[in-house]
């Protein structure tokens, strides 16, 4: 992704900032992100947790009619992801200390893994939910 | 480039004469006040999407089955679909949000919310039906 690792300088060449609340959409200060960061590491903290949760309950709680224990593997592979997704909030937030600003933003390969990895857990689920109803 | 090529947000496309044909649009570091909002946004679609997985395992294997064959999943799975979906299409539209922001273009429109509660509607809809026609039957 060419777009997400672009490390030009801040903002546009005019030395001036967009989106801000002069009459024609910039800044002329570079804008600080303030708590901004704060929030991102904290939805990164929830995410993590939202999946740790569900990967317990459906470990622990969801009981399949079936011999092998399929919802041990989903519910562990949900843990990991869990795990995975926390970690990542975490290297997030290194990302955003470093070099002393709060500047650094997610890149895709980053992302990515989360959501594909939410989006096999749905398909697991699916397939699960669709040949093997409790 | 040079910097009488530069488009920004409020100058009209074009306002200095005929443009070269550009191989790549000029980008820009956005306000990282706007980046972190759109990681929060995904991390939010992906908490939905995780929701609405769960709540659909939920229906089709804890809950008592309905006297309609079939009813647990008629409601269980357009939910864990719907996640799936919610999972894939969002981090596409982050995608898209963080390249509109780079390149100074408005923010492209998804039709996610839309069809989020299009579904989660229709399925709470058929919920209640279910729900009183078992409850007239027992």
């Amino acid at each position: 992704m060419s777009d997400d690792d672009a490390s030009g300088p801040y903002g546009p060449p005019d030395g001036r900032f967009p989106y801000g609340p002069s009459a024609d959409g910039f800044l002329e200060e570079a804008p600080t992100p303030g708590l901004a960061g704060e929030r991102t590491d904290l939805a990164w903290n929830r995410s993590g947790l939202a999946l740790l949760a569900c990967g317990i309950a459906v470990a622990k709680g969801l009981k399949f009619p079936i011999e092998e224990p399929a919802h041990v593997v989903i519910g562990v592979t949900i843990l990991v992801l869990g795990v995975f997704t926390w970690f990542m909030g975490q290297w997030e937030a290194r990302k955003r200390r470093r070099n002393g600003h709060d500047r650094e933003v997610a890149s895709f390969s980053d992302l990515a893994p989360v959501a594909y990895g939410t989006a096999a857990v749905g398909a697991a689920a699916f397939v699960l939910a669709l040949f093997f109803p409790g | 480039m040079s910097v009488a090529d530069e488009q920004h947000p409020g100058t009209a496309p074009g306002a200095e004469g005929p443009q070269p044909p550009a191989t790549e649009p000029e980008e820009y570091e956005p306000d990282p006040r706007f980046s972190y909002a759109n990681e929060r946004t995904f991390l939010a679609w992906m908490r939905t999407a995780l929701g609405l997985i769960t709540a659909g395992l939920a229906i089709t294997q804890l809950l008592p089955p309905f006297d309609m064959p079939g009813g647990r999943r008629l409601i269980g799975l357009p939910l864990i679909a719907m996640g799936t979906i919610i999972a894939v299409v969002s981090l596409r539209n982050w995608m898209a949000n963080e390249r509109a922001m780079r390149r100074g273009l408005p923010l492209p429109r998804s039709p996610l919310p839309r069809i989020t509660a299009v579904v989660v509607t229709i399925v709470a809809v058929i919920g209640v039906i279910l729900v009183i026609v078992e409850g007239k039957g027992s």
